[in-house]
């Protein structure tokens, strides 16, 4: 199990690419993957199914809790896989025990409806933690990427419960005409009196086609889950970074001694796993923590105040003023104004929770990608940062003209104005813009931008820049005299 | 050992430019939610379109009104995914809030005709019985994640922002160190990686991490962490008023 092996491209991912990388190993490995779950699952499926041959509900409802099992023999041989190693079979029958029985109580027990099954699974198996640091890791490691986790743990039994629908109706389709009769005689003992006594028959075959769609669908959700586990660990362990090092290290014809064997899974590479290792010498940070925090500037103030409720008052006429209302309406119209009502109320609704969206959207500890967008400082190749200009652009430019340098002196000038409209007039100007688009967004800033002049700076730099043409030396002196940028007041000159 | 194809959702393709680009596939998984929001989206507006030929209807009459609902129906059903995925947007409004959309395969927009044909597979993808359940195992066993109507029209489903990669880099470093040697694009990318996302990593995986290359930094521990934080920052920096630190020469490290 050495990084440098893996299968897969480590890359930091988003969390539905990291749901995806997860399905693309499932797909790799799809057969094998669902031998090893029916491994898992095929004896207590068949053995349940004998004894609770008349109690389909119960049969079903036992399996699902024992599906963690299937999903361990998929997570056991995907984690290989990753790492370039295949599992024997001989491996792979000494897991099936294993797999029953590992954190019986805690796996199968209330842990079985932990939302963090997806990731937390691989902690348990893959890194072998227990206790304590089994806690810590479980937490650093939900930190990232809970929003699909929590999509994943909720579509995975609405998704079994739904392909099995399908895999039913696949069945009808396929099943040859005439073959049918039991099945009918069956639904038509379902009697609409009593609707939740299902005929045994109809029930069975839902559990069989229920727990059919479970072995497919809990393929590919622990894959997923697996994927946004490799890929959390991507980004708080840096290994894609360690993976370019490493080849950079090969490169440069020089491996770190003692860096070649690493066992991610054994070793996670983490403080919260090994706290001793990095604090020789110092007080646990746990302490310092304390320390600090007893200081008074951290005491914590609270003040009570207590607001005097305010008495409701009653009004009488509030159902005449209703009657009224709906007694001088037609009869047919009040469920049209009732569900227009019922329009307005989720309108409202759907204005509450879009004001309040921040609340609801995951960004998975990244800041929205609409943030301010800096000021560019450099211009199609040109420093535009105020402090790389003179403080009176006019003059050093009359002073390169005047030199011969016609070039330099121009382009000081334009770039000098793309400055002045940047900090003075607010354009927002990006690193990417051409001329042209400069030009666009000047105009669009209007008049305290100067347009007219940038224009036609912009026409004379482009025919220099360009065309190799230089202006007359009086549209020069025109336009270094006509100067509309002018600092802010204090700086004017007298 | 052998030798795998590294797995990945990645797909290049080379423009008539000859540039290649890297479109990064979407799979069924978010792609069912974006189903979802057009479902909830193509309901409200029934929903509120209803509303206002209920109203119409009280002047118009009943059955032109039922007439007029029914072939608003039809449409919403067909072709509003067809209108969005033709358009400028390039996705449905489903798709466009969860960041997808859909080109061809070549990685160039995709026309009217394959938006239809794309869409009216729907029929095909949706069997047995709506659960879409043809649609999601053709989408789970091809490369691209493509369903049988995108097999058919050749288009795939990819995502179109990219998010921006949280920056948690530790205190900046007090000096600039120039690289001893020249480095390519993809290894000086990993540098700055490094010193970019270190926030995020412990003092001791730091020194795990820059330990791989103590040839570049000359020192393991915590003093070659601060050489390669140097180094990255003299990388993102360039600063030209820098003082011109002579570029000593590492022992065992050859230059090609």
């Amino acid at each position: 199990m050495r990084l440098d092996e893996v299968t897969a491209e480590i890359r930091p991912r988003s969390d539905w690419e990291a749901v995806d990388l997860g399905f693309a190993m499932v797909r790799r490995h799809f057969w094998r993957c669902l031998i090893l779950w029916w491994m898992a699952l095929g004896i207590p499926i068949a053995v349940l199914g004998w004894l609770l041959w008349d109690h389909p509900a119960l049969y079903l409802a036992l399996i699902w809790w024992f599906k963690p099992a299937g999903s361990r023999m998929v997570l056991f041989e995907l984690s290989r896989r990753l790492f370039g190693e295949k599992p024997s079979w001989k491996s792979i029958w000494r897991e099936v025990p294993r797999v029953w029985v590992r954190r019986l109580f805690f796996r199968f027990g209330f842990g079985r409806l932990s939302p963090w099954l997806p990731i937390t699974l691989a902690v348990d198996d893959l890194e072998g933690l227990r206790g304590k640091h089994y806690k810590m890791r479980a937490r650093q490691l939900s930190r990232r990427g809970d929003g699909a986790v929590t999509w994943i743990f909720l579509s995975a039994d609405l998704a079994t419960a739904w392909f099995a629908i399908g895999l039913i109706g696949l069945g009808a389709i396929m099943l040859p005409s005439g073959q049918d009769a039991p099945w009918t005689e069956a639904m038509q003992s379902w009697s609409s009196d009593e609707p939740f006594v299902i005929p045994l028959l109809v029930m069975r075959t839902v559990a069989f086609a229920t727990i059919l769609s479970m072995s497919l669908v809990d393929l590919f959700l622990t894959g997923a889950g697996f994927g946004i586990y490799v890929n959390n660990r991507t980004w708080i362990e840096g290994w894609d970074v360690e993976l370019a090092f490493k080849r950079l290290g090969q490169r440069l014809g020089k491996v770190a001694a003692g860096a070649a064997v690493l066992f991610f899974f054994i070793l996670p590479a983490i403080s919260s796993a090994r706290p001793q290792s990095m604090t020789v010498g110092n007080p646990p940070p746990a302490e310092v923590i304390r320390e600090i925090k007893s200081n008074p500037d951290f005491e914590v103030h609270t003040i009570t105040r207590k607001i005097p409720k305010e008495e409701p008052k009653k009004s009488s006429t509030r159902r005449s003023w209703l009657e009224d209302i709906f007694g001088s309406i037609p009869p047919e119209i009040i469920p049209l104004f009732l569900y227009s009502l019922l329009g307005l109320v989720i309108c409202f609704l759907a204005w509450v929770i879009w004001r309040f969206r921040h609340a609801f959207i995951y960004r998975g500890g990244i800041a929205s990608t609409s943030a301010t967008v800096p000021s560019a400082r450099v211009v199609m190749g040109m420093e535009v940062t105020p402090e790389s200009l003179p403080d009176d652009i006019p003059a050093a430019v009359m002073a390169l003209w005047q030199r011969g340098l016609r070039q330099e002196a121009l382009g000081l000038l334009y770039r000098g104005a793309i400055s002045k409209v940047m900090v003075l007039a607010h354009v927002e100007i990006q690193e990417s813009d051409t001329e042209g688009d400069c030009l666009e967004r000047v105009r669009h800033a209007g008049a305290v931008a100067h347009p007219d002049y940038f224009g036609s700076l912009t026409h004379t730099w482009m025919r220099m820049a360009y065309a190799g043409t230089a202006p007359a030396d009086l549209e020069v002196g025109t336009l270094c005299s006509s100067w509309p940028f002018q600092a802010l007041p204090e700086r004017r000159r007298a | 050992m052998m030798v795998v194809e590294k797995l990945d959702t990645l797909q290049s393709v080379e423009l008539a430019e000859g540039v290649e680009i890297r479109l990064r596939m979407a799979g069924p998984m978010v792609r069912a939610g974006a189903f979802m929001l057009d479902l909830l989206i193509r309901i409200l507006a029934l929903f509120v379109i209803g509303l206002c030929l209920g109203w119409a209807g009280v002047a118009l009459g009943g059955r032109v009104i039922s007439g007029i609902g029914l072939l608003v129906w039809f449409l919403m059903d067909w072709f509003y995914p067809v209108i969005f995925e033709a358009g400028a947007w390039g996705a449905t409004p489903g798709k466009r809030m969860m960041g997808l959309r859909v080109i061809q395969a070549n990685g160039s927009p995709i026309t009217f005709g394959q938006a239809m044909v794309r869409n009216f597979m729907r029929f095909i993808d949706a069997m047995p019985i709506f659960t879409y359940g043809f649609g999601v195992a053709s989408c789970l066993s091809s490369k691209r994640f493509q369903r049988l109507g995108d097999l058919a029209a050749g288009t795939v489903v990819v995502y179109d922002r990219l998010q921006a990669m949280p920056v948690i880099a530790s205190p900046p470093p007090m000096a600039a160190i120039p690289l001893p040697v020249g480095l390519s694009a993809d290894e000086t990318r990993a540098l700055i990686m490094f010193r970019d996302r270190s926030g995020l990593w412990s003092e001791g995986r730091r020194v795990e991490i820059a330990d791989q290359i103590v040839s570049l930094s000359g020192v393991a521990g915590t003093a070659g962490v601060n050489r390669l934080m140097a180094m990255a920052h003299w990388v993102q920096e360039r600063r030209s008023d820098a003082p011109v630190a002579k570029v000593e020469k590492w022992k065992g490290v050859e230059t090609k």
